[in-house]
C-alpha cells in the first residue's frame, strides 16, 4: 500500500507526463495541495518508489535554465499505476458514507 | 546572506552523489531557491540520506573501529606533542641571548630539539593523512558523517572534559608551570598544532581517499581483518613485555591500544598503495622470469 505522500507524487508525475522530474513535480504538488513540498522528502521518496519498481528514473540533459545541469526525469510504471489506482480505490471505499465524504458528494453535487 | 547560504548550499550538496547533486542544485536554479530555504532544503535532503545509511551496519562499525580509537589515538599525540613542544620552545625562547648563537653545545641542542619537533609532527602529520585516507577508502557511503564526527571529535573532545591520561599531561606537572602559565602555550598552542598537523593533513588524507577507485567488499573485509589482527599481535607482544610491572595500570592498555591503532591506517594505506604502484607489476614480472630462467 501507498503512503498519502508517494500517492502525490506518482500522481505529479503522470500529470506531467514527460516533464516530470525534481523541479517540476514539486511546484505540480504545491499547486494541487496548497503546501510546500520539501526537496529532502521529494527525492528520499523518488528513491523508495523506485526500489519498488513503481517508477524509473534517469538522468536527462543539461539546460541553461538550470545553469547547465541536468534533471533527473521520472517515469511511472505500469505497476507503479496499479499501485496508484489501488490507493485509490481503497480510499474511495473506506470513505464511502462517512461525514466528509458525504459532505463532498453533496456539495459537488 | 543569500550568497554565504548558496556557498553553504554547494558545500553541504557534495555529500549527494554526482549525478544527485547535479540534479538538486539544477533543481534549486529552476526554482529561483538560493537562499536560507534552498540550504534547509539540502540539509534535510543530505540528513535524509545520512539517516538511511545509518539504519545499516556498516557506519556504525566504521565509527566503533574507526572515528572513535583514531580520534582518540590522534587527540591523544597531538596534544602530547603540543604540550612537549611548548616546554621546548618556551625553554629556548625565554632564554634565548644572541650570545648563545655562538655556543657549539647550545645549537647543537636546538638542533636536536629542531629535528625532535619536526620528526614528531611530521609522524603526527602522516598519521593523520592516513586516518583519513583509510576512512573513506574503507567505508566511503558512510563517509561525510564519520569524516565530521572525527573531526569534531579531534578538535573539541579534549576542550569538553577528555581528559587525558597521566602521562600525557605535561601541563599538570608543576615543574612546567612557568610555561603553561602564559596565555598563548595555555589555550592556543595546543589548537594550532592540532588544526596545522593534524586536521588539515586529515581532511587532505579523507580527499585523497575519497579519489581512489572505491575497494571490493572482500577488500575491505580482509583490510580491517589485518588491521584487526595486527593489533592484537602487537597487543600480546606488548603485554609479555610490560605484563611484570604495569599491568593493573589501565593508562598501559590505553598506551597499548593507542600504539595498535597508531600502526593499522598506515597499513591499510600501504596495502593499497602497494596494489596501486606500477612497480609491483614489473617485480611481479621480473619474479615470473626469474622462476622461467
Amino acid at each position: 500500500m501507498l503512503g498519502e505522500f508517494e500517492y502525490l507524487v506518482l500522481t505529479a508525475a503522470v500529470r506531467l507526463n514527460s516533464a516530470a522530474y525534481g523541479a517540476s513535480i514539486r511546484s505540480e504538488i504545491a499547486t494541487l495541495t496548497g503546501r510546500v513540498c520539501a526537496l529532502g522528502a521529494l527525492y528520499t521518496t523518488l528513491d523508495r518508489l523506485e526500489a519498488k519498481g513503481l517508477i524509473e528514473t534517469w538522468m536527462g540533459d543539461a539546460t541553461p535554465l538550470r545553469g547547465g545541469r541536468a534533471k533527473r526525469l521520472v517515469r511511472i510504471t505500469g505497476k507503479g499505476i496499479a499501485a496508484a489506482k489501488s490507493f485509490y480505490e481503497t480510499v474511495e471505499r473506506v470513505s464511502h458514507g462517512v461525514s466528509w465524504a458525504g459532505n463532498r458528494e453533496s456539495a459537488m453535487a | 546572506m543569500n550568497q554565504i547560504s548558496w556557498l553553504l548550499t554547494t558545500l553541504l550538496v557534495r555529500a549527494l552523489g554526482p549525478d544527485e547533486r547535479d540534479a538538486v542544485l539544477g533543481d534549486l536554479l529552476e526554482s529561483g531557491e538560493c537562499g536560507p530555504r534552498a540550504l534547509c532544503d539540502v540539509f534535510g535532503l543530505v540528513a535524509r540520506r545520512e539517516g538511511t545509511r545509518w539504519m545499516r551496519f556498516a557506519p556504525w562499525l566504521a565509527l566503533v573501529t574507526i572515528v572513535i580509537p583514531f580520534a582518540a589515538v590522534l587527540m591523544t599525540s597531538s596534544r602530547r606533542i603540543a604540550d612537549t613542544e611548548a616546554i621546548s620552545i618556551w625553554l629556548y625562547v625565554s632564554n634565548w641571548e644572541w650570545a648563545r648563537a655562538a655556543d657549539a653545545t647550545f645549537l647543537n641542542s636546538l638542533t636536536a630539539s629542531g629535528w625532535g619537533a619536526a620528526s614528531s609532527l611530521a609522524s603526527l602529520a602522516f598519521r593523520s593523512w592516513s586516518t583519513g585516507f583509510a576512512l573513506a577508502l574503507l567505508w566511503r557511503r558512510s563517509l561525510a558523517v564519520n569524516a565530521f564526527l572525527l573531526c569534531c571529535m579531534l578538535l573539541f573532545a579534549g576542550w569538553f572534559g577528555g581528559h587525558l591520561p597521566l602521562e600525557f599531561r605535561a601541563r599538570d606537572y608543576s615543574g612546567n608551570a612557568a610555561v603553561f602559565g602564559s596565555t598563548f602555550y595555555r589555550l592556543f598552542f595546543t589548537p594550532a598544532v592540532v588544526t596545522l598537523a593534524c586536521l588539515f593533513p586529515l581532511l587532505h588524507g579523507i580527499q585523497d581517499g575519497a579519489k581512489e577507485p572505491p575497494l571490493h567488499g572482500v577488500a575491505v573485509a580482509a583490510m580491517a581483518t589485518v588491521m584487526f589482527a595486527l593489533g592484537a599481535i602487537q597487543s600480546w607482544f606488548w603485554w609479555r613485555h610490560r605484563t611484570l610491572y604495569s599491568a593493573m595500570s589501565w593508562q598501559v592498555w590505553w598506551l597499548a591500544a593507542l600504539q595498535v591503532y597508531a600502526a593499522a591506517p598506515i597499513l591499510c594505506v600501504g596495502m593499497h598503495v602497494r596494489e596501486r604502484f606500477p612497480w609491483r607489476r614489473t617485480f611481479d614480472q621480473m619474479t615470473k622470469l626469474r622462476s622461467v630462467g
